[in-house]
């Protein structure tokens, strides 16, 4: 326990650095890209001293250094700012989003493990056979195939053909979770496969390799079954880097998915971030940045404890 | 080959093994034949890819499939034939009645269990016994092999232990199934001097105290002479000389052996100097004409390269496939 402590400790220390670091590159990155968020706002017209108050009134006057400084003590406080399209606080219109994206996020990775792992497993079990071979062209195909395509194929034959799923759309939770539920599914299925595709192909490679070690051979020499040595001895082994792995995806999705948000418009971070940076609404597209990035950051540290968890040569 | 008429407890005959490589097929074993008594220790000896430890992996049925094929011979243990029983009845006989530990503690646990969740899990795939009498049955295997604090070890992870330990937990592993035959393929190669003997004394113990018949696979012929009574001299997937340890190592009858004998280091001063065996062992996808260790051979002559020599009885059991045998004449 105490050594648990003491790890989790060492990657929360190196959190604070890299969130700092990451809070300049996103502040920064706003100004490398062209426009001027004042000269969006004021239209058409352009009247320049109404472009000038703009300036004032949202601190654009001011030198960066100090932007910089404004901007991120009021982040830490919470204050992400205020959006210059809707006029509203970035971080309630975040807060607003992120229900959305996290309930795709999750379906999404749900479906990824619940075909990707089974299929690597089972391709490296068999490697060679059959079953090998048509789980690698499926997770080929899953990494390859467009979300927009996938996305687009799936509406056409469950929505408008056999009408098992709406096409588009998104229902809260609350108001009717059965619908909200089917709204998610096919969203789900798009991201998910791309997923599966990865996962499988690192659960194979990883478990190729586990099949392979010694102590594979001493659980057969001890006349275990066959599926006590997979499932036990080399799935166990093999599950530390697909771990990692999927928290690096899962940390991913987070920060939205641009495309398949678009094509089923739903109204995530996905969204928002295509809207912001449409509009140059500057504090959305930097708190959302950030919010993806934190978001990022603490799966990581989970996938890390996870790991730690898993491996018990990191326990002592 | 042994003048002993008790039924022997494994039999293995005109074994052939092959592999399938990238280059073609490669005859790993070619009809290797011996037998070892209940309780006893043979010792089955040769270089690195002379066939041994293929030869255990065999009689264990854990020969990598699809690119290893038995394509000649029995393995009889008790009389029944290993090779032609159902996947199912092999399982079974693996850890239980046959067991075997391996040359490389370090990396022949699972890192992810405890020691005593694995000793007990063998303990478990052999006898219908519940969680606590396993962890029990486990501690008291653990003790078997002399580890001190076994009741506190069962809860350890493999990589707080020594090499020496890991062994150590590996043959209790091996013994939890009660086997009559332990295949020990170079049990102590991968440990430090004084701990190879300690691990030797544990075979040695084991062997008089359960009844162990130990196959004991080595390269290593100091080791060998302190544990078996019956030697086997594997060469290039051949059986080229066997016979009772003290006959073998006093007197053998095979030029290879004698090379063998003549690479092994004493610590005594003033000893003979170290030779090696000249050349190389030859390619198994292309043997060399009749003698297979005839190009390295002191004594090769015309005859040898004509036609492969077979094992031939050399009195009091002891068997040597060299033609220009006895070698005293020649020396």
């Amino acid at each position: 326990m105490t050594r648990f402590l003491l790890f989790l400790g060492q990657r929360l220390a190196l959190v604070v650095p890299t969130l700092l670091i990451l809070s300049v590159l996103v502040f920064g990155l706003q100004h490398l890209l062209p426009g001027d968020p004042a000269l969006a706002m004021a239209g058409e017209e352009m009247d320049p001293q109404a472009v000038d108050e703009l300036r004032r009134k949202y601190g654009l006057d001011l030198p960066i250094p100090l932007q910089y400084w404004r901007w991120l003590t009021a982040a830490l406080s919470g204050d992400l700012g205020m959006s210059l399209r809707n006029d509203v606080p970035v971080a309630e219109l975040l807060m607003g989003k992120l229900g959305i994206t996290l309930q795709l996020a999750v379906a999404s990775m749900v479906i990824a493990v619940a075909i990707g792992v089974p299929l690597g497993v089972l391709a490296a079990a068999r490697r060679g056979s059959w079953a090998d071979r048509i789980g690698s062209f499926f997770a080929l195909s899953g990494i390859s195939v467009p979300h927009f395509w996938l996305g687009i194929m799936l509406v056409l034959a469950f929505s408008v053909h056999l009408n098992w799923f709406p096409a588009s759309g998104y229902v809260p939770f609350r108001e009717d979770p059965w619908r909200s539920i089917m709204g998610f599914v096919l969203p789900s299925i798009v991201l998910g496969t791309g997923i599966a595709g990865v996962l499988m192909r690192h659960t194979r490679s990883a478990m190729l390799q586990s099949l392979g070690a010694d102590y594979v051979r001493t659980a057969r020499a001890k006349g275990l079954r066959e599926k006590r040595v997979v499932l036990r001895h080399a799935l166990r082994n093999a599950l530390m880097p697909v771990v990692t792995l999927g928290a690096i995806e899962f940390g991913q999705l987070l920060s939205g998915a641009v495309l398949t948000e678009q094509i089923f418009s739903i109204p995530g971070f996905g969204k928002l971030l295509v809207d912001g940076v449409l509009y140059r609404d500057y504090a959305v597209v930097q708190g959302l940045v950030l919010v993806s990035a934190v978001l990022f950051i603490a799966t990581s540290l989970v996938a890390d404890m996870l790991y730690f968890l898993l491996n018990p040569r990191l326990r002592a | 080959m042994s003048v002993d008429t008790t039924p022997a407890l494994l039999q293995v005959e005109g074994l052939a093994v092959e592999f399938a490589t990238r280059d073609g097929v490669v005859p790993a074993i070619s009809h290797a034949s011996f037998t070892l008594r209940p309780g006893g220790c043979l010792g089955l000896v040769g270089e690195s890819g002379s066939g041994k430890s293929v030869t255990a992996l065999a009689i264990m049925g854990l020969l990598a499939k699809p690119a290893a094929r038995i394509t000649a011979g029995r393995i009889l243990l008790d009389g029944v034939d290993l090779l032609a029983l159902p996947p199912e009845e092999m399982r079974a006989l693996r850890g239980g009645a046959v067991a075997m530990i391996f040359q490389e503690p370090m990396s022949s646990l699972n890192p992810a269990f405890t020691v005593g969740d694995q000793i007990a899990e063998a303990v478990r795939a052999h006898a219908r016994v519940g969680a606590r009498e396993a962890r029990a049955r486990a501690i008291e295997l653990l003790r078997q092999v002399r580890i001190p604090g076994a009741e506190r070890r069962f809860d350890e992870y493999p990589h707080r232990l020594s090499g020496g330990m890991r062994q150590r937990v590996m043959i209790a592993m091996a013994l939890a199934g009660n086997p009559r035959l332990l295949i020990a393929d170079e049990p102590t190669t991968a440990l430090d001097v004084t701990v190879q003997a300690q691990i030797v004394e544990l075979l040695r113990a084991i062997q008089a105290e359960h009844g162990t018949a130990i196959l004991l696979i080595s390269h290593n012929l100091g080791l060998v002479a302190s544990l078996a009574d019956e030697i086997a001299v594997m060469y290039a997937g051949r059986l080229v000389e066997q016979g009772p340890a003290a006959r073998i190592l006093g007197h053998p009858e095979h030029p290879y052996t004698v090379g063998l004998l003549g690479a092994v280091p004493r610590a005594a001063p003033g000893d003979a100097p170290l030779t090696g065996i000249e050349g190389m062992v030859p390619d198994l996808r292309s043997p060399p004409p009749g003698c297979v260790f005839g190009p390295r051979c002191p004594f090769c002559v015309a005859t040898c390269r004509a036609a492969e020599p077979a094992l031939r009885g050399m009195g009091a059991g002891h068997a040597s496939a060299c033609l220009r045998a006895p070698l005293d004449a020649l020396a």
